[in-house]
């Protein structure tokens, strides 16, 4: 495909033809089947690769979509979907989150440090920083059962007893040596650099999370724009944001809040 | 990995003991996921049903083999499918032809076809440059060119444009290439 028929067909993809151009192209569509072809697999690239849209297929006589049709119209998948209705409905797992018993004494640190600021000339990244950062949204920690439970609880506890230089020690050493947890562990260590002023070293371990296959990987974008915030780097915040609200990602309706009080 | 083959072997036996372990475990983010993304609590039961069935039925199939760990491959499935929901209203509206309206197991059977689709087509995004990988994430996500130059200190939007192209063409010859491609370009 040449570069021009690149162009057209961008064109015709963002709606950006005349009539009389998209009549053209339509008529071009039928009558190439080459041509067709390339729009169709354009418009999948763009469909499948933007996360905001889908791809979606509709050939239902393709022969791969009717040997699925017959394995997802079985009496074993029946069995199994059955299987889940009756897990579904015991309805073991809580339907509120859980509140960690610091939350109180996390508001009240948020709500001293926005009072402080009132009454300080301090920047207004710092109050905005002090608005947005929400430590009660963190999942905790607290293991039961497992091998190492006391070192997560001890991480745990620092944390909530905001220790944060023993909290990087204590996450450095378990990050080396655990595979649980470590979405959470990393949180709590970036965290633990923003808060002891030592950011470049909280980006890195946000890029680690996000680059990771975690699934808490998301969150990293967040924190890493609060940190930016508490830095005062106001662009590269902005620009964090920007893409938190592009992608969807997590807490996306409070990075559009944040960046219009930017 | 170990785990993987337990939970696949689980699905395929109906085994109600782990599929309970897999639901506790797993439920609860993605009901986090579609709950935070205009959805409700049925709708994640809805998607968490639907992927772990996908999976067994493509696992039926052809024995497919998960690169990741299955909790992460699992949560991708069910994100996926609610994006698929979310975007159903525009299917009839925007595409290039008329098409006969599927029934359930005919949906669910296109739904896993698109799934192996999008990790074909992410699979090969992630084996080109980081620096094209940028530049096509910015320009699939409807970036304007403006922007891009701007991002990515292109000297103009041809510039730009021309990486657009190149990149692109790189992407779509690796896509092409796969023997995967053959059969999914006819859906």
């Amino acid at each position: 495909m040449s570069e021009e028929e690149h162009i057209l067909i961008d064109s015709f993809l963002n709606s950006e033809l005349t009539q009389n151009e998209q009549k053209l192209f339509l008529k071009r569509m039928e009558q190439s089947a080459e041509f067709n072809e390339h729009v169709n697999f354009e418009k999948q690239l763009r469909e499948t690769l933007n996360i905001n849209d889908w791809s979606f297929a509709h050939n239902i006589e393709h022969t791969e979509v009717k040997t699925y049709v017959e394995l997802f119209s079985s009496s074993k998948t029946k069995a199994l979907e059955s299987t889940l209705e009756k897990i579904m409905q015991d309805k073991e797992i809580p339907t509120k989150r859980n509140f960690y018993p610091w939350y109180g004494i996390a508001a009240l640190l948020v709500l001293s440090l926005s009072v402080f600021s009132i009454f300080n000339t301090g920047s207004s990244t710092q109050e905005l920083y002090a608005q947005f950062y929400n430590p009660s949204e963190l999942p905790s920690l607290i293991v039961r059962g497992a091998l190492d439970e006391d070192n997560y609880n001890k991480v745990q506890q620092l944390f909530e007893e905001e220790n944060f230089t023993e909290t990087i020690l204590f996450t450095e050493e378990l990050l080396a040596t655990t595979s649980k947890n470590r979405a959470t562990l990393m949180l709590f260590q970036g965290i633990s650099f923003t808060e002891t002023k030592q950011y470049s070293n909280a980006i890195e371990t946000y890029n680690n999370l996000i680059e990771s296959n975690l699934l808490d990987a998301e969150k990293g974008y967040w924190f890493k724009a609060l940190t930016y915030l508490k830095s005062e780097d106001t662009q590269k915040a902005k620009n964090t944001l920007r893409s938190i609200i592009q992608n969807n990602f997590y807490n996306h309706v409070k990075a559009k809040e944040l960046l219009d009080k930017l | 990995m170990k785990n993987n083959l337990t939970y696949l072997n689980a699905l395929l036996t109906n085994n109600s003991v782990i599929i309970k372990k897999l639901y506790k475990e797993n439920f609860p983010a993605v009901r986090k996921f579609v709950i935070q993304n205009k959805g409700q609590e049925a709708d994640a039961e809805d998607v968490f049903q639907k992927a772990i069935v996908q999976i067994s039925v493509r696992y039926r199939k052809e024995k497919f083999e998960i690169n990741s760990s299955f909790e992460a491959y699992l949560f991708t499935a069910c994100k996926n499918l609610w994006r698929r929901e979310l975007n159903k209203s525009k299917r009839r509206v925007t595409s290039l032809h008329a098409f006969e309206q599927p029934n359930e197991e005919q949906d669910q059977a296109l739904a896993l076809l698109e799934q192996k689709r999008w990790e074909l087509f992410n699979e090969s995004l992630k084996s080109i440059s980081e620096n094209c990988q940028e530049v096509l994430k910015l320009f699939f996500t409807k970036t304007a060119y403006s922007i891009i130059v701007e991002k990515l200190g292109y000297n103009s939007e041809t510039v730009a444009r021309q990486r657009v192209f190149k990149c692109k063409k790189k992407l779509s010859q690796i896509i092409k290439n796969d023997p995967r491609f053959k059969m999914l370009k006819q859906l």
